[in-house]
């Protein structure tokens, strides 16, 4: 699966894109924990294939394989 | 509705002209122009950039102009935002809302401004004399005041549109039913002083069954 990565985010990671290989079973939770080693922040926004979802649903959202997921900042235009 | 995502925006008259010509109705336009300030908490400002998911966030704002029609009862939006460079003075974001009277036309503006900042995927950076920095954006305060565990029966006091009395209740909009006569009201639909309704919380009703 591919995780890509917003703005600060992409920033402090250093990268755009973190490809993973996907655990059985491995719920959104477990792929912010990876991706931000163990130390997610408290606010973002997510996409699974272009679909916002929820922040407090990231424990029940299991992920496939080829699932592709956006990882943003919340927002701060204007 | 239109939203546009850009390096340039467009000029402001063009789109005040648009939006005249959505219909022969339109008789108030109200238009909301970002700009960006030459200090921020005391610092010289010397650029922003805005960055913006490329699909997201086009489909965030339409969703929002969408919402904004079926709450407010306006008649046509466009939102326009900067992404790239931006400098002190320069206009980085549009709304303009068209709608028949001037009463729905801020109340959807402001609606529009506030959501457009807390929920669209764009993002700002500072950059400043002394250093750049993102701005730490802030999620969107959505949650009621209070939750209706059933049914509210009232008298109005005063002129008020159906959605002005859900909000001064404290209530979110989506989540009950202003109901007058045995009738749902639109949520643009005005009330009279005197007027007796019924404010249903729509999980009541899925709750019932239907």
């Amino acid at each position: 699966m591919v995780v890509k990565l917003f703005a600060r985010f992409r920033e402090e990671l250093g990268a755009g894109q973190v490809e993973l290989p996907l655990a059985d079973g491995a719920t959104l939770a477990d792929i912010l924990n990876r991706v931000f080693k163990g130390d997610p922040p408290e606010h973002f926004l997510i996409a699974i294939n272009g679909r916002l979802v929820g922040e407090a649903d990231l424990s029940r959202i299991r992920l496939k394989d080829g699932d592709v997921v956006d990882v943003m900042p919340p927002a701060s235009g204007g | 509705m239109r939203v546009r995502l850009a390096e340039r925006l467009s000029k402001v008259s063009d789109v005040v002209e648009e939006l005249k010509r959505a219909s022969d109705n339109v008789g108030a336009i109200c238009v909301f122009l970002g700009v960006v300030r030459a200090t921020s908490a005391g610092e010289r400002v010397l650029r922003l950039e805005y960055e913006a998911h490329p699909a997201l966030a086009e489909e965030v704002l339409l969703k929002l102009l969408e919402e904004a029609k079926e709450r407010h009862g306006i008649i046509d939006g466009v939102i326009e935002h900067k992404v790239g460079t931006a400098h002190v003075g320069e206009t980085v974001m549009y709304v303009a809302v068209a709608s028949e009277h001037r009463r729905e036309g801020f109340r959807a503006l402001a609606e529009l401004v506030d959501r457009v900042k807390h929920e669209a995927p764009i993002w700002k950076k500072e950059v400043l004399e002394g250093g750049a920095r993102w701005v730490e954006g802030e999620l969107s305060e959505r949650e009621p005041l209070i939750r209706l565990r059933g049914v509210l029966e009232a008298t109005v006091n005063r002129d008020v549109s159906a959605r002005e009395l859900v909000e001064a209740l404290g209530l979110k909009a989506d989540e009950v039913l202003v109901m007058k006569d045995c009738r749902v009201l639109q949520l643009h639909e005005g009330l009279r002083k005197g007027d007796l309704v019924k404010i249903v919380p729509v999980a009541l009703l899925t709750s019932a069954g239907g």
